[in-house]
């Protein structure tokens, strides 16, 4: 038992030491990459930012500071697309929401966004509030205390020994628990299934047309900044996307934002 | 004789007075006298108590269009008087100086001449640009001075023209990138005529200051509106009658300005002045004290107004030093901006009070400004009046309590947050592994079940849970047992099938005997073949162990398998 007691805090302190490394490895390179952007070079700052992503180094921090670095060197639709994927990871930050509006206001194309049905509202609304990691956290937790309270509630004596208000008790946190658990799955594999991959003009002005190929119709022009969804993406550089207020088209791969 | 010469006399006289009353009158009115190439003026003749068919002369420049005739009759005083009205729609062709006119008609013999109207007809105006007779909307962008100095004002005039009805117009506010701009007043409509056609014109200015030399562009601005087209759909004739409003196809289009370019030059560093505001502009600058003597702790204000082309906010404030003499507060200033059609008039008044300490004669210095004129290309200075202020008596007993004035903080641009510093969020990884972090809780629900199942069990079937337990306990004896020497294996066999099959009757099996052994597996329905197994098996071992009975190692192989079935093929 003690070895096992042991073998546990072992385990943990371990897993404590690597994230902690982890961390300072993160925050060493970000600090490089920023000194770079504070001494002017941009260039320079976006490559570091851009390694640290391919690493796998990924964090709101690295995203919305590579954002201000491109939009500095004047690309305002990979800005976006940097201050967007950043918002993903913390939708609450005021500096990151501030950014993007002031980076929205900069393009010229409106687009209304289409009607939403219910559920992508009340989807959209939670994923405003709360990170996906956030969400992740929230449904194991929910998990957890809700098994907890399930298996006392299975394992509980006859109604001789426990009152029946008890076990009703028990019965009520169980089911509440659950709920919650199945709403933050739910949102969570909505998140997962149903989110598309945003998409941002990189170019002064694309085409967009009514195919792949440059022999199709052209039927509007998009400007820098302006967001849509990634439907599919074909062998042939180009790729399908959808506008929020439902149009579409096909847009050539080098005119979106990377 | 002298009677009917006296009557004819009169009767002379009285047709000549009366013609004279009735006397013919032509008059010739312009509805505008300037305008511009391609542009039109309505011209009318009145005719009244004149012949008919007139004449127009000095039409040359124009192209004259008879546009119709109409008719006056009026009865003032009994006397009854008709005019005739011909109306002219003269296009002018060419610039200049005309006089148009005199009118002249025929009357009786005599020619009867109306006045001239002097009409000046200026270059092809810009509302005109793009115009031509196969397009009915046109949209142009306008810059009043294509190559200013940073911070000089120009204008930019956007202009839509369009022939047909157009709604929903929507303009896309432009960026002015490298500006720092002000929208003058709305969005103008006038109508105009060009060409002899009736055009809308929709304006919409702005006063831009460049923030930077170098060439600037701006962008082209759009408008998007509904436009009227030819429509497509059979229409009932009585629902297309314009008196009802008659029915039209509307199609959505976007109008675009080319870009224009804007070459931004420096401002010279010849005679900057050390102490250069930064205003680039013509301005005016006066000041004036509410009162030029006081007593000691009396308030003075000076009001200093400085007023110009330029940016009213980047107007310095006044400073005035405080003395022994005197003490300084400032207020707030105000602004005042006015757009007008070549650009932002702007005024910025400061107020400061003054409270004078002691008696004596305060000498205001004059306030200077010096900024940079860009119609005179050089830097100008100017100076308010000197002010001087007589104070006598009064006592400074107070500290006179205007507090120090506040002013508004004011944005004066906008831009991106600072970098962060810190790790911020972390993105989320592998998701499997919190899929199956998730799932693993239901392990408890799991072993909860079993364990509730498990005693749900042992209250409901005893017998079936002390069976299993003895089953396993002896088990697990069958294997410890020693087989090295037949007489201790044949006493442990023998006290293990003994015991278990005293365990699962609840009472101590050590000292059965193969009989009662017998007896207690009939009783719990043991198959006889079973039962019979097991007393021949106990009576082997008590041979062994009492008889001194030979048994072989093979022979020991085989009871331990047999004593296994034995305890396995027991039911209760």
């Amino acid at each position: 038992m003690k070895i096992k007691i042991i073998a546990i805090a072992t385990a943990i302190c371990a897993l404590f030491s690597i994230s902690t490394y982890a961390d300072d490895s993160i925050l060493k390179n970000l600090q490089i990459a920023n000194e770079s952007y504070a001494a002017g070079n941009y260039q320079e700052a976006e490559s570091a930012y851009r390694k640290m992503i391919e690493s796998g180094n990924i964090s709101s921090s690295v995203l919305s500071n590579l954002s201000r670095t491109v939009y500095r060197e004047g690309k305002l639709g990979e800005a976006i697309l940097f201050m967007l994927k950043a918002q993903v990871l913390s939708p609450r930050d005021p500096e990151i929401m501030a950014d993007l509006k002031f980076l929205r206001g900069k393009v010229i194309d409106k687009v209304e966004p289409a009607k939403r049905g219910i559920v992508q509202k009340i989807s959209t609304s939670i994923s405003s509030m709360l990170s996906e990691r956030e969400i992740v956290i929230a449904m194991i937790t929910l998990a957890f205390i809700s098994c907890l309270i399930i298996s006392l509630r299975i394992m509980m004596p006859t109604p001789i020994s426990v009152t029946y208000g008890t076990r009703r008790t028990f019965t009520v946190m169980a089911i509440a628990t659950s709920i919650l658990f199945l709403i933050a799955s739910a949102q969570w594999g909505y998140m997962a299934a149903f989110t598309s991959e945003p998409g941002v003009v990189s170019a002064e002005e694309a085409s967009i047309s009514s195919g792949p190929g440059d022999g199709n119709v052209v039927i509007m022009k998009l400007h820098a900044g302006s967001e849509f969804t990634i439907k599919f993406r074909n062998n042939s550089g180009w790729t399908r996307i959808e506008l929020t207020d439902g149009r579409g088209g096909w847009i050539k791969e080098e005119d979106i934002a990377r | 004789m002298t009677k009917h010469i006296l009557a004819a006399i009169i009767a002379i006289t009285v047709l000549v007075m009366n013609s004279a009353a009735f006397a013919g009158q032509i008059a010739l009115t312009a509805d505008r006298t300037q305008l511009s190439v391609g542009e039109s003026i309505t011209l009318s003749l009145e005719l009244q108590g004149v012949g008919d068919d007139p004449k127009l002369s000095g039409t040359d420049g124009f192209d004259v269009v008879e546009s119709g005739t109409s008719s006056q009759i009026q009865i003032i005083n009994g006397s009854f008087t008709s005019s005739k009205v011909y109306h002219y729609k003269l296009t002018a062709q060419r610039t200049g100086e005309f006089t148009v006119g005199p009118a002249t008609v025929m009357d009786g013999g005599n020619r009867v001449q109306s006045n001239t109207i002097t009409v000046s007809v200026g270059e092809r105006s810009n509302v005109q640009a793009g115009i031509t007779s196969e397009r009915n909307t046109a949209i142009s962008l306008e810059i009043s001075n294509p190559e200013p100095y940073v911070g000089e004002q120009i204008v930019c005039t956007l202009r839509f023209t369009s022939r047909i009805p157009i709604q929903n117009a929507e303009l896309t506010p432009p960026q002015f990138r490298g500006f720092t701009k002000e929208q003058l007043g709305e969005v103008a409509k006038t109508r105009r005529v060009i060409n002899g056609e009736a055009w809308d014109v929709s304006e919409v200015r702005w006063a831009l200051f460049p923030s930077k030399s170098g060439r600037i562009t701006i962008d082209p601005i759009r408008i998007a509106a509904d436009v009227a087209v030819q429509t497509k759909r059979r229409v009932d004739p009585f629902f297309s009658n314009p008196l009802f409003g008659g029915l039209q196809d509307f199609e959505r289009q976007v109008f675009a300005t080319e870009s224009a370019t804007v070459d931004v030059k420096d401002l010279p560093k010849d005679g900057m002045p050390k102490n250069f505001s930064g205003l680039v502009g013509s301005f005016n600058m006066t000041s004036k004290a509410t009162d030029l003597s006081a007593k000691i702790g009396d308030s003075i204000t000076i009001t200093t107004t400085v007023k110009g082309t330029g940016q009213a906010r980047d107007i310095p404030e006044p400073t005035l030093a405080e003395t022994p003499a005197y003490r300084v507060y400032l207020d707030q200033p105000s602004f005042n901006k006015e757009g007008t059609s070549a650009g932002i008039v702007s005024a910025k008044t400061s107020t400061m009070a003054i409270v004078p300490l002691q008696e004596g004669k305060i000498d205001i210095a004059p306030m200077e400004l010096n900024y940079f004129d860009p119609i005179a290309k050089s830097y100008q200075t100017i100076k308010s009046d000197p002010i001087t202020i007589e104070v006598k008596g009064g006592t400074a007993s107070f500290e006179t309590g205007k507090p120090q004035s506040k002013k508004g903080i004011e944005t004066i641009s906008n831009d991106l947050m600072p970098i962060s510093s810190d790790i911020g969020a972390r993105n989320i990884g592998d998701r499997t592994s919190y899929i199956l972090l998730a799932l693993s809780p239901a392990l408890f629900i799991a072993i909860a079940t079993a364990i509730r199942r498990r005693s749900r069990r042992i209250s409901n079937d005893p017998i079936d849970i002390r069976m299993k337990r003895a089953r396993r306990e002896f088990a697990k004896k069958i294997k410890e047992i020693n087989d090295a020497n037949e007489k201790e294996f044949c006493k442990e066999a023998s006290l293990i099938l003994r015991r278990f099959l005293g365990s699962i009757s609840q009472i101590d099996g050590a000292a059965l005997t193969a009989r009662e052994i017998g007896v207690i597996l009939s009783n719990v329905g043991c198959d006889p073949k079973l039962t019979e197994q097991a007393i021949r098996f106990i009576e082997k071992c008590d041979a062994s162990i009492y008889g001194g009975a030979a048994i072989n190692t093979k022979e020991i192989s085989a009871m331990k398998a047999e004593l296994s079935a034995i305890m396995k093929g027991v039911k209760l």
